[in-house]
């Protein structure tokens, strides 16, 4: 079944001297519990697809179905409830806010979630998830003070703290040294095989090869999508 | 909602210093707002005050011109009574002219024994309560009556009684109630027998060409049992102010004051002495009005570059909520919040600190205006700022 269903998809950026196309008729589907990288160089369009897959930025035109349910036309309302609910973010540059405390970051999510009972049982769960990706001892500390590793666990932690079906990750291991990036796609993997759908963009092969699926972009379009039989 | 008015206190109080700032601003400005609709207002007074009074019988008032060595003169020397008594007589035993006394002093009570006197005049050891002497001419003229209690009859103003009846503006209720006997410091003691109405006030135009409010006087009846030494009687001749059907009245008053070889002075149209009053006031206004424009456009600015700046700041972190489910209007509710909180307080603190000049509809007004305005700021500023954008805009 597929969770994530793209058709014809473009995005035209516009400004007054000229037109970029960053996405040009991407067409995508992407099945429940698979675990897909989307490469590319730089500027290809890989990261604007993701912010489309994100709800954080909208196609010039063509379809996008999550869960079945098609994205386009939605209110601002509605797309931020599909960003709290079905989708979870792993940002390079962790997307977390300093000042906060680690259990204030993760928890973040839970305060948009509207059934209050739903919230309640999602922060109890809080100390095993950060049991689970071992930072339950760093829990009420800033998270300015954590290391890189400590704090893309911590938005690894954000994005799972509301069950959402899709985790969306752009470069996750792009600001980490080599053995933390091992760490960190280990532990995505491993998400992954607890079922969860995720989406990797990046440019390092080493990432790519841990995945199922790999999907190139170059100028908008997909050159290449291949099905990996090698896996962590 | 609840969850953005946290954010929103928790912002206030993570910026502390630059929240009492914006505190200090906000209170300026709806200071300075209600300041500017208080001089109109006492501009607006004070006009329908003169065209009234200038409506009714022509007044005059006296412009003493006697030097000051003649005063000393006088002063030091009891034998001047009987002719200081002969030109009181002739401003104000006069059957040709009807006359009223502006004249005011203080009456002083021990502070040790009066309580609470925070919003009156004190010093070390003594409270202050300005009185006037006032006579039926004068309530009539400024439209003065008691609200609760009796004005003054014909027998309080001749009668020789160690009592004397007085009237308390309301703002001295506070102390003194009907029928209760003052005793200050020098002897006399004075029975209250009536309280003005609230907000009662006259206008000196001769002296201070503004309105004195008569909330925290006491009114004295013009009795001249009262006045003893050749001051008190200087005085009370130096502040009449006289009606009359024939001016020639007055011109008769001169040369006869002449022969008591007192004080000099004249007499001048309150009519003619209006409008020059009127063009003062008005040239002091829109004076007022420019500046605390300014002062108001300035601080205006101000606080809409500390607001901007503050959204500026957190940019990164509302990209953050986003993508965590934040809609535009829950930011807007978390930063609006914060003003509207601090717009609280100032109403809270702006009454105590302008007391009479505040006006709480016109606080609540611009209040109201202010929060609109700094609600369509967010909304400029977010809702014209991509997701992307905000994710990208990290300034921690």
């Amino acid at each position: 079944m597929n969770i994530i269903e793209i058709e014809n998809l473009n995005k035209i950026f516009k400004t007054r001297q000229n037109h970029f196309q960053a996405l040009n008729d991407l067409s995508l589907t992407i099945a429940k519990g698979e675990m897909i990288a989307i490469m590319g160089t730089s500027g290809s369009g890989k990261t604007t697809l993701l912010n489309i897959l994100g709800c954080i930025d909208h196609a010039s035109s063509g379809s996008y179905r999550l869960n079945q349910k098609l994205i386009e036309g939605k209110s601002l309302q509605a797309l931020a409830s599909i960003r709290n609910r079905d989708l979870g973010f792993v940002m390079q540059d962790f997307a977390l806010v300093d000042h906060y405390s680690v259990q204030k970051n993760v928890l973040l999510p839970l305060n948009y979630l509207k059934d209050h009972k739903l919230r309640k049982e999602r922060a109890a769960r809080l100390p095993a998830l950060l049991e689970k990706l071992h930072i339950r001892h760093k829990q009420i500390e800033k998270v300015m003070n954590l290391s890189g590793g400590q704090k893309q666990r911590v938005a690894i932690a954000r994005a799972l703290i509301n069950e959402p079906e899709v985790i969306l990750a752009d470069e996750p291991t792009g600001a980490l040294d080599q053995k933390t990036s091992q760490e960190i796609i280990q532990l995505l993997r491993a998400i992954n095989q607890e079922g969860k759908t995720i989406v990797i963009v990046t440019h390092d092969p080493n990432i790519a090869a841990c995945c199922d699926r790999m999907v190139r972009i170059e100028d908008g379009r997909i050159i290449e999508d291949t099905k990996l039989i090698l896996s962590v | 909602m609840m969850n953005q008015i946290r954010y929103s206190l928790q912002d206030l109080w993570r910026h502390r210093v630059n929240s009492i700032i914006l505190l200090l601003e906000t209170i300026m400005l709806l200071v300075i707002v209600n300041l500017i609709v208080w001089s109109l207002n006492d501009a607006q007074n004070m006009k329908n005050e003169i065209q009234r009074l200038n409506e009714s019988q022509e007044i005059y008032g006296l412009i003493d011109f006697t030097t000051r060595m003649r005063q000393e003169e006088l002063f030091q020397n009891d034998s001047s009574i009987p002719r200081l008594k002969k030109l009181y007589d002739l401003i104000y035993e006069n059957d040709q002219v009807k006359a009223f006394p502006l004249y005011s002093s203080n009456i002083e009570f021990q502070k040790s024994s009066f309580g609470n006197s925070g919003f009156l005049s004190t010093s070390e050891t003594n409270v202050s309560i300005p009185f006037l002497y006032a006579n039926d001419r004068f309530f009539e003229y400024f439209n003065i009556s008691p609200a609760e209690g009796k004005s003054f009859d014909s027998t309080d103003y001749e009668k020789n009684s160690d009592i004397v009846p007085i009237l308390i503006g309301s703002d001295l209720t506070f102390k003194f109630k009907i029928g209760d006997i003052l005793e200050p410091i020098g002897g006399l003691r004075y029975q209250v027998v009536g309280v003005l109405h609230e907000g009662s006030s006259y206008i000196d135009i001769m002296a201070s060409r503004d309105f004195k409010n008569l909330d925290k006087m006491i009114i004295l009846p013009f009795n001249k049992n009262l006045f003893v030494s050749p001051i008190d009687h200087s005085a009370i001749i130096s502040r009449a102010y006289l009606t009359v059907d024939d001016p020639s009245a007055l011109s008769e008053i001169l040369q006869r004051s002449a022969e008591t070889d007192t004080l000099s002075f004249a007499f001048k149209s309150m009519l003619h002495q209006s409008k020059f009053v009127a063009q003062d006031k008005e040239k002091m206004l829109q004076l007022q009005l420019l500046l605390s424009s300014l002062i108001l456009i300035f601080t205006f600015i101000t606080v809409t570059v500390s607001y901007l700046q503050f959204i500026e700041k957190h940019i990164y972190e509302f990209g953050v909520h986003i993508l965590s489910g934040a809609t535009p209007k829950d930011l807007m509710i978390r930063l609006g919040g914060q003003f509207a909180l601090l717009l609280i307080l100032s109403n809270l603190l702006v009454p105590n600190l302008l007391r009479a000049f505040a006006n709480l509809s016109v606080s609540v007004a611009a209040s109201a205006l202010l929060c609109v305005v700094f609600l369509i700021l967010p909304m400029l500023r977010l809702g014209r700022m991509p997701m992307t954008s905000m994710l990208k805009g990290r300034s921690r």
